[in-house]
């Protein structure tokens, strides 16, 4: 009478020789010559390496926040009316009135 | 087979023509690794799928070759690509398959209870190149995840130390601990309990 870690043993042998005969496979030699044909057209298909090369990721990344920045400042120079009146505003300063530093420089 | 390279002398030196532009002396690295790429790949992935997954590697590799890093060996750089190759295929393939099988055939079970109760040691090489062997190791293996899957392939059927299996795999040591032995106590179950008449 075989014992659960007999079979259990014996379980493991047979899936291990399953597995290794796997190596048994045949393949043919077709897949070399596609695999360097798919590397010279990879080469060859990729940019040479320069200098503008490297930054053209950052330039664009900075070129996209760039454009953002300069839609939101253009849209508070367009919104917001500026103090003309100088005095008012450093007497406001001198005064601390937040508040009313505040009203003067959005309304 | 292939040869060792040692430190990753000689694979140094072809790397850096390549790197250099001289692309094919990647056909020197192919020609050096493949066979024992090729049994990697053997036995992690299905036939029918073996020559796409391999292609698959050495372009990998090819791409990748900046990043080795020269004092390591090439060939266990190359084995971590073959691997994490494969598991990728097996994630792929779990996400898009059809429900597997619920339950191992008749004729299955009855040959493995044959097996498990008969066979003698000078049959035994025999008997694990036999169809049904490959059939029901498919089986089994499909019944796991594609994590499982890997873990229990390189930890339980190949006998890889759980240290190498975390490096293939880039996990901890103790996920493939845990991993390892669910995934070999539920193949036990699977094979060994469930379906069987009591």
């Amino acid at each position: 009478m075989k014992t659960t870690s007999d079979r259990s043993e014996k379980l493991r042998d047979l899936l291990r020789g399953a597995h290794h005969a796997r190596e048994n496979l045949v393949v043919d030699d077709q897949w070399t010559r596609q695999t360097l044909r798919r590397i010279r057209h990879l080469a060859a298909s990729e940019r040479p390496f320069s200098t503008a090369g490297l930054w053209e990721p950052f330039f664009w990344r900075w070129f996209a926040a760039g454009g953002v920045a300069t839609a939101v400042m253009a849209w508070l120079l367009l919104n917001f009316q500026f103090i003309s009146d100088a005095d008012l505003w450093s007497f406001l300063i001198y005064e601390n009135e937040i508040t009313n530093m505040m009203q003067a420089f959005l309304y | 087979m292939a040869m060792p390279d040692g430190a990753g002398t000689e694979a140094r030196d072809i790397v850096k023509r390549v790197l250099e532009g001289e692309v094919n002396a990647f056909a020197l690295l192919m020609e050096r690794y493949q066979d024992y790429v090729l049994a990697i790949v053997k036995r992690h992935a299905p036939p029918n799928q073996v020559e796409e997954l391999i292609q698959e590697v050495f372009i990998k590799a090819f791409q990748s070759l900046g990043g080795w890093r020269q004092a390591g060996r090439f060939r266990a750089w190359l084995s971590v690509i073959a691997v994490r190759t494969c598991y990728d295929y097996w994630r792929k393939h779990y996400r898009t398959r059809e429900v597997p099988m619920s339950a191992l055939s008749e004729a299955h079970r009855g040959w493995l209870d044959r097996v498990l109760a008969d066979a003698s040691e000078t049959t035994w090489r025999d008997i694990t190149r036999r169809r049904e062997a490959r059939e029901i190791l498919d089986w089994a293996l499909d019944q796991l995840s594609a994590a499982d899957r890997m873990v229990l392939e390189l930890v339980y059927l190949e006998g890889q130390p759980v240290k190498e299996a975390a490096r293939l795999l880039g996990w901890t040591v103790a996920n493939v601990k845990v991993r390892a032995f669910r995934a070999r106590r539920k193949i036990n179950k699977l094979l060994l309990q469930s379906g069987r008449p009591s």
